[in-house]
């Protein structure tokens, strides 16, 4: 995979996600939190060569809807973190993994740390990068 | 000069905090960023299965009554100094965040007896650290620990 390929995660619509007046870290590290049902293997993503944002998004089902991050793999590399194909029948086309980010890691006491500090990093990379809003859809609040 | 914030019912206790405080336009302003970050700790508990859209289950009571408890106790420690996110993680752990310039900090709450603190600089090595929860006393902590709904009031006891 080419360094200069871009990567897309989903990221639900919700108030736990996103705080526009977060700056930085518009997106919350938690968006990159390896998750149980999602990410048992790597942090799941889909390369922007083989799906369009808009595709991406629809793998969200929160009635909220979802915005859709894009990160650059050469950015990846540089914190030390691989992006390996991972075909899923079930999944949309280009499905790779970040495996180090799996979420084995994130809950074990001496990798913790460690995956704690990549999330935020790639929340501070995604909070520049939003690939995608669905037409209308507005920064999120608790009601 | 700016207008004094609306009150709600739900804020009459800040309310009453920043008029001890002096009564300031601008406690009553720091007074509503309290009041907010409590009021989505509180709708935190309503969270059901599958929140996130991705399956992650509902967050367990206790760590997030924890987590309120924890707000006040940082309140009572520098009133000036409000978070501005509260966040709930997948596997439910809950996140009180604030951003400072180029900086992140946050305090991660979960069925430990610590909360683990984060705080990240571009250009720095992230630090980490840990620091006991509040003294709620034994008896408080079984009570909630066996009445998750009984969470705001022993919150408000320990205060």
């Amino acid at each position: 995979m080419s360094p200069d390929e871009h990567i897309l995660r989903t990221v639900p619509n919700t108030a736990d996600y996103f705080k526009e007046t977060m700056g930085h870290w518009t997106v919350t590290p938690y968006a990159f939190k390896p998750h149980a049902e999602r990410d048992p293997d790597g942090l799941s993503l889909f390369r922007e060569d083989f799906v369009t944002p808009q595709e991406v998004a629809t793998t969200c089902k929160h009635p909220a809807s979802a915005r859709v991050v894009r990160l650059k793999v050469s950015d990846l590399i540089a914190l030390g973190l691989s992006v390996e194909s991972n075909p899923q029948p079930e999944e949309l086309p280009g499905h790779v993994i970040i495996p180090e980010m799996n979420y084995g890691a994130a809950k074990a006491k001496q990798t913790k740390r460690r995956i704690d500090d990549l999330t935020q990093k790639l929340a501070a990379l995604a909070s520049k990068s939003i690939a995608y809003s669905p037409s209308g859809l507005t920064w999120p609040k608790r009601s | 000069m700016s207008a004094a914030p609306t009150w709600t019912s739900q804020d009459a206790e800040y309310a009453r905090f920043a008029t001890a405080q002096g009564s300031t336009v601008i406690n009553a302003g720091i007074a509503k960023q309290w009041a907010g970050r409590l009021t989505e700790l509180l709708r935190l508990r309503d969270y059901q299965d599958n929140w996130d859209g991705f399956g992650a289950q509902a967050p367990d009571p206790f760590i997030v009554d924890t987590a309120i408890a924890f707000l006040h106790a940082l309140r009572d420690r520098d009133f000036t100094d409000p978070p501005q996110r509260v966040t709930l993680s997948p596997d439910g752990l809950v996140a009180i965040e604030w951003q400072i310039g180029a900086e992140f900090i946050r305090a991660e709450i979960g069925d430990g007896n610590d909360v683990e603190w984060m705080r990240a600089r571009p250009g720095e090595e992230t630090d980490f650290w840990t620091e006991p929860l509040p003294q709620m006393g034994e008896q408080a902590w079984q009570q909630l620990r066996r009445s998750p709904a009984a969470g705001a009031a022993v919150s408000a006891s320990a205060r």
